[in-house]
């Protein structure tokens, strides 16, 4: 008898979680006629971290501005994304945008078999201008879809200015850096850190520790810790979430995180924040689509970087250490960094050692 | 600077080592009675989520504790149910749990919590005593927090109970050989099942001390592997709670030398010194379990009992 007791609560337990599953939908519809539709695919959550958040924000923003039905496909692995596209665009959404550049090869993929649906994506650098690389020349605007634009992925200059902040800041001049792993892209993030650091005090020491992944709060802790230990007075952190931060105030040491604006979290330790607004280059896209204007807005804008110029990258909030002194200096660079044809110099390499 | 080098990292290991440790001795709470828990990763997770649910109801580390331990303790009960009761196979139940854990704890998260919700977590000594800043030598251990204490303060506890309590020794026997047990007059499934949940709930608490104090916040996958960790501890252990604290103290000093050698400077390549915990973990398993002819293994671990 207690055993078929058992058994049925498992089956009902079981059963009763199918409808409470269905009940937290996932459906974000703004007031008044929405007509368009966007599926974002996220490799993690729209309300955890900072990557995924920064463009959760970003959609959010914009559906202000256009209105649409936003559907979220969070905790997409590689593993599954070309399914999870390519499920989203067979059930007639407008657009789908995937979150991140490990997903690009499967939306190129899927927005050949749909090519009424519009496809947004990232990448690191514009196609256009590495065409004798042939990793980027076959992301460029002919030999891809016509129904895909991409966003860059490109906070290059917030790093640099990221990098002033901290080297003008730190009185001990070591700062440390928080990389999640080398691959080219990251130590391009790491390395126009450290250029803007040279730029502004060019006796500046660094130090990088790569934790072994975008999240780590144990790991990235201790190496916060260590850091400090070490003389470190400011850390670069490109992590995924608060933990650099916290450790940082605890170490009575500053930081400075990336993708969104964290002086929240601790107004004084925060110097200040690269902050991604990535709404003004997808709004530039979901616009195009609710216009039918996609193939004269591809012509201009097929790959849209974030950029200081259109205010798509800023610097955050200032922590209240940083002296009127240095956001001058760091408003004249940033002045400098707006003019057309001045570019940093993008290193692959680990130069930091 | 060598001697500030190793000091620097003792406290390293022994800030991050009520996470293992509690996760490791909750894990053991099962397998000492015969119950493998391999929903613990799942279980961690679950009790990071409901930990910050726990304080962001509450604004207190300690709720979110304890709700770590009640949804550990749910858990517990499904598992004990499963595999004591309806004699599920443990394993099967084990990897359903996790990853019924796993997608449950985003699911609950999202429910409860606003967006980009953090905590405040447990007060170090230094920060109990007024004083922050960078601490140096032996001053590190005002970096360390009641956790810490109470961690070792659980090891003590359970340890005590287990080897030198009448209930400890029905405990064991319900690992080795449940017939033992049964003879005596005592219900083998119950001991089973409330060591089981106790176990569980533990592991729930080492995730809720994670989110809540550690990251302050929840993200998916931020448990990283420590359950998994955690159930290998044990086996490091050989099923003994005095090796548990050095196979934690093991894991977790490795993982935090990976860090300083890089922050010194070491030319190794970065990823190598990452998986030098997993290396070396296994090393030491390897090492351990061919040293002796004898296996430590709970003779009824993983067997489900059948009353004649």
């Amino acid at each position: 008898m207690k055993h078929r007791l058992l058994v049925a609560f498992f089956a009902v337990m079981i059963v009763s979680a199918v409808p409470l599953a269905f009940a937290a939908g996932q459906k974000e519809a703004p007031a008044g006629p929405a007509e368009l539709e966007v599926a974002a695919v996220l490799y993690g959550h729209a309300n955890e971290g900072t990557w995924d958040p920064a463009a959760y924000r970003g959609l959010l923003s914009v559906q202000q501005e256009v209105p649409f039905i936003l559907h979220l496909a969070e905790g997409t692995g590689m593993q599954d994304a070309e399914k999870v596209i390519r499920n989203w665009a067979s059930r007639g959404v407008d657009i789908v945008f995937a979150h991140s550049l490990i997903y690009l090869d499967q939306v190129i993929t899927v927005a050949r078999q749909f090519p009424d649906v519009h496809f947004i994506c990232e990448t690191v650098l514009d196609p256009a201008e590495h065409m004798d690389e042939p990793e980027h020349a076959k992301l460029a605007a002919v030999n891809t879809p016509e129904n895909l634009t991409l966003l860059g992925d490109t906070p290059y200059e917030g790093n640099y200015l990221a990098g002033v902040v901290a080297a003008l800041v730190s009185k001990t001049k070591k700062i440390g850096i928080l990389q999640p792993f080398e691959s080219p892209g990251l130590n391009r993030y790491s390395n126009c850190f450290y250029f803007g650091a040279k730029e502004a005090v060019p006796e500046i020491e660094a130090k990088i520790v790569y934790i072994g992944d975008y999240l780590a709060p144990a790991e990235t802790r201790d190496a916060v810790r260590s850091l400090a230990q070490q003389g470190c007075d400011v850390v670069f952190s490109e992590m995924d979430d608060n933990s650099a931060i916290l450790e940082s105030a605890a170490q009575g040491i500053y930081c400075i995180p990336m993708y969104i604006d964290k002086s929240d979290v601790d107004p004084k330790t925060v110097l200040t924040s690269v902050v991604f607004d990535w709404s003004k280059p997808l709004q530039g896209s979901i616009e195009a689509v609710a216009n039918g204007t996609v193939s004269s807005y591809r012509k201009q804008w097929y790959f849209r970087p974030l950029s200081l110029t259109d205010g798509s990258l800023y610097l955050g909030r200032f922590s209240p250490v940083v002296s009127e002194e240095v956001k001058r200096k760091v408003s004249a660079v940033e002045e400098r960094l707006r003019q057309p044809g001045i570019q940093i110099e993008l290193v692959t390499e680990a130069i930091i050692k | 600077m060598v001697f500030d080098l190793i000091l620097n990292l003792l406290f390293s290991t022994l800030n991050i080592l009520p996470i293992y440790l509690i996760a490791a001795l909750g894990g053991y709470l099962s397998q000492r009675v015969g119950v493998y828990d391999i929903s613990m990763e799942g279980n961690m997770t679950l009790g990071c989520s409901l930990g910050m649910i726990g304080f962001f109801l509450t604004h207190s580390p300690w709720v979110g504790l304890l709700f770590g331990f009640l949804g550990g303790l749910v858990f517990g009960l499904i598992l004990s149910s499963l595999a004591v009761r309806l004699k599920v196979d443990q394993i099967v139940v084990g990897f359903g749990l996790w990853f019924v854990g796993l997608g449950l704890s985003s699911f609950l998260y999202k429910l409860y919590i606003p967006f980009d919700q953090s905590t405040v977590g447990f007060k170090s000594l230094s920060e109990a005593l007024g004083y922050t800043g960078q601490k140096h030598g032996l001053a590190l251990v005002l970096d360390l927090d009641v956790i810490f204490f109470l961690s070792i303060a659980l090891l003590v506890v359970v340890s005590f109970f287990i080897n030198r309590t009448r209930m400890g020794y029905f405990m064991r026997a319900a690992g080795e050989n449940p017939a033992v047990v049964d003879a005596a007059g005592k219900d083998v499934f119950n001991i089973r099942q409330v060591s089981v949940m106790l176990g569980v709930g533990l592991v729930g608490v080492a995730g809720a001390y994670l989110a809540v104090d550690f990251l302050q916040g929840f993200t998916q996958g931020m448990v990283a592997g420590r359950g998994w960790i955690a159930f290998i501890i044990i086996i490091f252990a050989r099923w003994k709670p005095s090796n548990i604290l050095w196979g934690c103290l093991l894991f977790a000093g490795i993982n935090g030398l990976q860090v300083r050698l890089q922050v010194i400077g070491v030319r190794v390549p970065s990823e190598f010194l990452t998986a030098l915990p997993y290396i070396a973990t296994l090393l030491v398993l390897i090492l351990i379990m061919s040293r002796s002819g004898k296996s430590r293994i709970p003779s009824a671990l993983g067997q489900p009992y059948f009353r004649e």
